[in-house]
């Protein structure tokens, strides 16, 4: 519980939107789901469960990593946590803000049952200019609480943009806590690309690197998004610099068929939701055929791969994705974010082993053919190429909303709140953005294609 | 006839889409007593990493549809509230009840509400989770009792918990510990979408939990996968699952009522065969 009394200096300043935000939450979630199910049972695995056999060197920490990590956002189990470690797992990665702060609590818990010295563990705090060293000192000490243990091994500035890299406060908090003995290390983390260019992965990180105080980064990295992230493992090469990963599989293609006879919930809902709009059950079904065509040409083109390289689930690609990712030698460890008994069993296995050339051979076709199509996380470099000023990529995600999430309305709202700033413009734009993308998307088609579906012309 | 139906319903869905529409068509809904402060901001799966980073992940699970955030202020108190839809009820109690405070006192406000004082409130209602941080000020007994009074009230849908928590059984059952885990409970990658609670049989604590399917097809084709990977024995001449999980001991499973029952946190095998043999006749609700 928060204890602070009202004639305390601190809390004045504390900066209350990110503390509570990024889910500061004092008093953290519910923990019941290991109360009462924490019996005194050992386990160790056996001699033939597989265990990591690869550490590198974390840069300049000096500590030996394996080369998978643990990366606990959604994980609510003690005893996960406990597995991963007695598979040889030593970097656990969690946020002040992850699970309003019960992902802190969770690996706390299951600290009690490894050795101390023998695991990593890393928390991370969003910052804002209105934190001070004060209110940085009392979060932190919250998560130390939370942990139940001495010290991080890393706190981490979480996904800032650049000017935040230099935050007086929490410079200053940091050493006091690494004078003390509270942290030893610190870090900073990047998905990138969150309002504009101060936000980019490759300015911050770029940025960390050249600051020179920072021990270690957290970065996207992946076989179809990994320009950004090579350029900044290269410069942490130069420096000494720890490098870990996150994002390690690009995301899912569908490849589902289509039966009209035997429709799928889903395209049943989609149908709903036109009769919803007062649309008629023929026009519902035009706009679905043509979906489906859309995706049945997805399919076409995936099937190939699934056929040739035996992939069966989407589980393979995920875990081809995180294979590669553990193949560079400048990339310390993969942090994965473990959730049950059986992800753990199918990934350790991969520590330590080399990409195999049909799995190699698999990532490689598949990024040549959606190289064009992949709409890269965080990217933004098509800004500013439109002579008409439309915001590209912000179209592109409402497409994607309303395509993959569901959220046909809002993507429609959205959308129509551009009022005449969209995309029917391209019709008859010469599209200069065609050589704006550095991943070659054809911008001009696919903001047409937008259009179509988010004004259901 | 038939079309002066089909007219009505269609005007019922039009008001419904133009109400709902209005409530968050890039607004807010208004929030009594206090202030709208800002901009609403909006989020959806696909970026809301943006705003919580990989604390996404976890609302992802849950089926989050979209969030609206904006800043409230009312005399010297000035808050973010986060509007989650989760688009269902029980997808949204259980992103609430993993994210509630233990040992905090529940409060009946929307279907229910915890203050956190200074800092934060949590209120569930319907299909929407709401975190309310404080920016500046203070939230006390009183303000924040106001602002989850006016909250609710101003969010549509029902104060009612999920029906389907019905289900489990009320002998022992520990009030307010029921909970919803979408993915992977106790860290089983077959055990999706369960309902759980806590329990008390004298000194004994033990939990029971269900999964939640929607159909006896869905249960029976969960059922076979199952008897694939678990250990089959019988009890009262009916089929019981077993399995070990690591730390913990083992876990059983019966079917009962068209869902798959299960009880977990019981040492001695001979006392857990018999706490799911007590699940059989368990009376189902939905």
């Amino acid at each position: 519980m928060i204890t602070e009394s009202k004639s305390s200096g601190e809390k004045k300043e504390f900066s209350r939107r990110n503390f509570m935000r990024y889910g500061g939450l004092l008093v953290g979630g519910n923990l019941a789901s290991n109360n009462g199910n924490r019996l005194p049972f050992t386990h160790a695995p056996e001699e033939d469960e597989p265990k990591i056999k690869r550490f590198k060197l974390l840069g300049r920490t000096g500590f030996k990593v394996s080369d998978i990590g643990m990366g606990n956002t959604r994980n609510k189990e003690v005893n996960v946590v406990r597995y991963v470690y007695n598979h040889g797992v030593n970097y656990i990665d969690t946020a002040e803000s992850y699970q309003n702060s019960t992902s802190e609590k969770i690996i706390g818990e299951a600290l009690k049952y490894m050795n101390r010295k023998k695991v990593f563990i890393t928390t991370k705090l969003h910052i804002s200019e209105r934190d001070t060293e004060q209110t940085i000192l009392n979060r932190y000490r919250k998560c130390l609480a939370r942990l139940d243990s001495d010290y991080f091994d890393a706190l981490y500035i979480h996904n800032p943009g650049v000017v935040l890299l230099k935050h007086e406060g929490f410079h200053t908090a940091f050493k006091n806590l690494k004078r003390e003995g509270k942290v030893r290390f610190m870090g900073v983390s990047s998905h990138g690309g969150r309002s504009g260019r101060d936000d980019e992965m490759k300015n911050v990180l770029l940025s960390a690197v050249a600051d020179g105080r920072f021990d270690m980064m957290l970065m996207v990295y992946n076989f179809m998004n990994h320009k950004i992230a090579d350029e900044v493992i290269s410069a942490c090469r130069e420096k000494n610099i720890g490098t870990t990963a996150m994002k390690t599989s690009p995301g899912v293609l569908k490849v589902a068929e289509f039966d009209p006879e035997n429709l799928t919930k889903q395209q049943k809902e989609y149908i709903q939701r036109f009769a919803r709009r007062g649309r008629s059950k023929e026009t519902a079904l035009a706009s679905l055929k043509k979906r489906i065509k859309k995706q049945k040409e997805t399919y076409q083109k995936t099937k190939p791969f699934i056929e040739k390289y035996g992939l069966k689930t989407a589980f393979d690609l995920r875990r081809t994705g995180i294979h590669w990712a553990m193949q560079n030698p400048e990339l310390h460890t993969v942090c994965v974010s473990f959730a049950d008994f059986d992800l753990v069993d199918k990934i350790i296995p991969l520590s330590g082993t080399q990409l195999s050339h049909v799995e190699d051979a698999y990532l490689r076709d598949f990024k040549y053919t959606y190289d064009d199509q992949y709409c890269r996380h965080g990217c933004a470099d098509c800004n500013g190429s439109c002579p008409h000023d439309l915001p590209v990529s912000a179209i592109m995600r409402y497409a994607y909303y309303y395509e993959y999430q569901g959220g046909e309305k809002e993507a429609i709202l959205k959308y129509a709140r551009l009022d005449s700033r969209n995309a029917s413009l391209c019709r008859n734009c010469d599209a200069p953005c065609l050589s704006a993308c550095p991943y070659q998307l054809n911008v001009r088609t696919q903001l047409l294609q937008a259009h179509e579906m988010l004004t259901l012309a | 006839m038939k079309g002066v139906q089909m007219k009505k319903t269609g005007l019922i869905f039009l008001f419904l889409f133009v109400y709902t529409s209005f409530l968050f068509a890039g607004d807010f809904p208004k929030i009594k007593g206090f202030k709208q402060a800002g901009e609403v901001r909006t989020y959806s799966a696909d970026n809301l990493w943006e705003y919580i980073d990989g604390g996404a992940d976890m609302f992802i699970d849950y089926g989050f549809r979209n969030l609206r955030s904006c800043d409230f202020s009312s005399g010297e108190i000035t808050v973010a509230i986060d509007v989650y839809n989760m688009v269902t009820p029980l997808n949204a109690f259980g992103i609430y009840t993993s994210e509630r405070p233990p040992e905090v006192e529940k409060l009946k406000y929307g279907v229910e509400a915890v203050l956190s004082p200074p800092y934060q409130a949590l209120l569930l209602k319907d299909v929407y989770y709401v975190k309310i941080d404080v920016l500046e000020g203070d939230l006390n007994e009183k303000n924040g009792v106001q602002l989850l009074q006016a909250v609710a009230a101003a969010l549509p849908g029902s104060d009612t918990y999920p029906v389907v928590l019905g289900n489990l059984p009320a002998t022992g059952k520990i009030a307010g510990s029921e909970r919803f885990v979408k993915k992977a409970y106790l860290g089983l990658a077959e055990l999706n979408n369960c309902v759980i609670a806590d329990y008390a049989a004298g000194k004994e604590k033990f939990r029971y939990f269900f999964v939640n399917t929607t159909s006896g097809e869905e249960t029976e084709k969960l059922w076979s996968h199952l008897v694939k990977k678990w250990q089959m024995k019988k009890i009262a001449g009916r089929p019981l699952l077993l399995k070990k999980v690591p730390y913990l001991g083992s876990v059983a499973l019966v079917k009962n009522g068209g869902k798959i029952f299960g009880v977990s946190g019981v040492e001695k095998e001979d006392e857990l065969l018999k706490k799911a043999g007590n699940l059989i006749d368990t009376k189902t609700v939905k």
